[in-house]
């Protein structure tokens, strides 16, 4: 074989070498649990909006994930440290109520790229009841890669 | 008609014969080769963070059948926003390759190699520091302690080599790699596994650039 062939050769394995190791996208916000909200007075579920809301961590309070918006569905991160997450959630100006979710953390390794994060597992919710009637839980993992509707939250 | 095809096919066979009886057996200097594996530089090129090298030697058992015996190490070592790494390790490779060349001709070395081979890696990882990112609530900081893990593997191999110089060979080998076992306990998968590749894949596909200097023992 002739040293230009190998070369080529060289070449074409030096690319398939390097086209192999493409780093991979990492993925952000997998650490909070999707809610939706939906009509405590239907007969089955209808989802529904949630208008002027103002959504807050506490516990220490944090700032507003949402702040005098309409929602459908809400995004609300889990505390690495703390084994309760709480939130409080206004409609308008003084309709309030708090939710606290209890719940496990296990430590994951992702992969090289994108290094760790936190799984976590549902336990219990509490609420209090202005304009929340019922809280659900329907998926309780809340896992790095997964894109389901943890939490049904039937308001009035 | 079918059977006048295959007395046809049969006839042109035995018309082919005596060309075959004639011809010369090509025989070859048998021997081994000491080498160098150039994967370890080349991989240092492409990623800074890895450094690693391995020599290997292949000796003939038959005319066609080798043995192949490679050993190095590899060490990665980096630094990014979500964790610190570092992993150094040792790996070995033996097995067997045959020589798939259907045709030698005289006075020619090249070859043609398939091989099946078994890898072994040792080695200790570990992740002095990292960070899991909130957004919202406190961030998550921590350190993994070293471990030490030892991966063991398949690999099937396929390549040309080719005398380029006098006893000088110069070849190359895709390589498709399976982990058969692997002994990590720890959160930590490895990031790179010696002489295997990219430690979260079951499956991977390698490249061997291989010098080698072949020594004679029977003419």
């Amino acid at each position: 074989m002739k040293a230009k062939h190998w070369m080529g050769v060289l070449l074409f394995g030096s690319f398939l070498w390097a086209s192999c190791s493409q780093n991979e996208i990492c993925l952000s916000n997998q650490h909070a649990l999707q809610s939706g909200f939906y009509s405590a007075l239907a007969l089955e579920d209808k989802d529904t909006l949630l208008t002027e809301a103002r959504i807050y961590g506490i516990l220490p309070e944090r700032d507003p994930l949402y702040d005098n918006e309409t929602v459908g569905k809400l995004f609300l991160p889990l505390s690495f440290q703390k084994d309760t997450t709480a939130f409080v959630l206004y409609s308008g100006e003084f309709m309030k109520d708090t939710l606290w979710f209890r719940h496990s953390s296990e430590l994951k390794y992702i992969s090289r790229d994108c290094g760790f994060t936190f799984n976590f597992e549902l336990d219990s919710v509490w609420f209090t009841r202005v304009f929340i009637d019922s809280v659900a839980i329907e998926n309780p993992g809340v896992n790095y890669g997964e894109n389901f509707e943890n939490v049904k939250i039937y308001i009035y | 008609m079918l059977r006048s095809i295959f007395i046809s096919l049969l006839l042109l066979w035995g018309s082919s014969l005596p060309a075959q009886l004639v011809q010369e057996p090509v025989s070859r200097p048998q021997g081994f080769t000491l080498g160098v594996n150039l994967a370890g530089p080349l991989n240092k090129l492409l990623d800074g963070d890895r450094t690693g090298i391995s020599f290997l030697t292949r000796m003939h058992l038959t005319e066609d059948w080798f043995f192949i015996g490679e050993a190095g190490f590899e060490n990665v070592s980096f630094t990014k926003e979500a964790y610190d790494y570092e992993s150094n390790g040792t790996f070995l490779r033996l097995g067997l390759a045959r020589d798939m060349l259907p045709e030698k001709e005289a006075g020619s070395m090249d070859n043609i190699l398939m091989g099946l081979q078994y890898g072994y890696a040792l080695q200790e990882q570990t992740a002095g520091r990292f960070s899991v990112f909130n957004g919202y609530w406190d961030d998550y900081h921590s350190r993994v302690g070293a471990n030490t893990l030892n991966t063991h593997w398949a690999e099937l191999s396929v390549g040309p080599r080719a005398e380029v110089f006098h006893n000088f060979y110069l070849s190359w080998q895709l390589n498709l790699r399976v982990v058969l076992v692997s002994s990590n306990s720890s959160t930590l998968e490895p990031y790179i596994v010696p002489g295997y590749g990219i430690g979260d894949n079951k499956v991977n596909l390698g490249f061997a650039y291989t010098l080698e200097y072949f020594i004679p023992w029977k003419k």
